[in-house]
């Protein structure tokens, strides 16, 4: 169930597979398409949905929500909002990022924090495939996986 | 007195020491003998150094792709060789895998980007980006519009690309 958009001043983060990390541990663009685009859109987390904390808390608590594995490799790409919209609006796109939070599933327990990018290109490969470096290009900071303690079963 | 001249050096062409010939039509690599000067480098020492640094690349990302369940796809490994040792060769080449296996390379300097995913048949799948300020004289109605390109095609194509988009600097060695 979707919540509403969010303020274009705020940050999304999106874990990165560790093949999907550059040599100099930037993001290749194919981590924004292929499996971690739907019809609804990107998924994303919003970082600022946990009000309370610095960014180091901000991510773990993310990264304790998110509903599918990470690896000491991977990566959280870090995103300010309306640098991603400002980018797809070269190309013509009309983005925007709604919050949606997601309830237990597959194992893993909710995720409140979850989000989609929307209004991006399913159909054209060579756009999908142009629109997903130009994502890869709007990542700031490309943060290590935090040391997570062991989740317990519907955490 | 007559004299006999010394017959020249010749030696095979290493791939990445000569430039390449293109039979018209079918698009394949084909080496050709040229005179080399004695105080040349060999590169073949150039080339398995960087020939070293790719296969530790690769077997990292092999590494990654067998824990996410990716089928890492040998003929695109295989195209990936090629192209850096001959169609273009290069030692600045950043490595990911995707999901559907093939190798996929990247250049980027400033704000230019060239990534080049090798499917296999030596073709790639292209997408290139490069800030208007250096496109300079543009085609007729272009504009002040960066390029923003993707598409798919040969080795020698994209070769052939690179060097039209002034790229060449920022992806061969």
């Amino acid at each position: 169930m979707t919540c509403g958009s969010i303020p274009d001043c705020d940050h999304i983060t999106h874990y990165v597979r560790p093949s999907k990390v550059l040599d100099d541990d930037s993001v290749d663009g194919s981590a924004f398409r292929g499996g971690a685009l739907d019809d609804d859109g990107l998924s994303v987390n919003w970082l600022e949905y946990f009000i309370d904390g610095s960014e180091t808390e901000r991510l773990y608590a993310v990264a304790c929500k998110i509903q599918q594995e990470t690896r000491r490799n991977g990566r959280f790409a870090e995103m300010n909002i309306r640098e991603v919209m400002d980018r797809l609006a070269i190309r013509s796109y009309t983005g925007s990022v709604i919050h949606d939070p997601q309830g237990a599933k597959n194992g893993h327990g909710p995720d409140p924090s979850h989000s989609l990018i929307r209004g991006l290109p399913n159909n054209d490969p060579e756009e999908i495939e142009i629109v997903a470096d130009a994502i890869a290009d709007c990542v700031r900071i490309l943060h290590p996986p935090p040391k997570l303690k062991a989740r317990s079963q519907g955490q | 007195m007559t004299t006999t001249a010394r017959p020249r050096q010749m030696r095979p062409l290493t791939p990445t020491a000569g430039s390449l010939r293109e039979i018209s039509g079918n698009d394949h690599l084909r080496r050709r003998y040229e005179y080399v000067p004695r105080n040349v480098v060999p590169v073949s020492d150039h080339r398995e150094e960087n020939n070293k640094v790719y296969r530790h690349r690769i077997g990292t990302l092999l590494g990654h792709a067998s824990e996410e369940g990716i089928t890492a796809r040998d003929e695109s490994v295989k195209d990936f060789n090629l192209f850096v040792d001959i169609a273009v060769p290069t030692d600045k080449a950043m490595l990911i895998i995707m999901d559907n296996g093939n190798l996929r390379a990247t250049w980027r300097e400033g704000l230019s980007r060239l990534s080049l995913e090798f499917t296999g048949d030596l073709r790639v799948r292209y997408v290139v980006f490069i800030p208007s300020v250096l496109l300079g004289a543009s085609p007729a109605g272009a504009g002040d519009q960066s390029l923003e390109r993707s598409g798919e095609c040969s080795f020698g194509e994209i070769r052939t690309q690179i060097k039209d988009w002034k790229l060449w600097d920022m992806v061969a060695s």
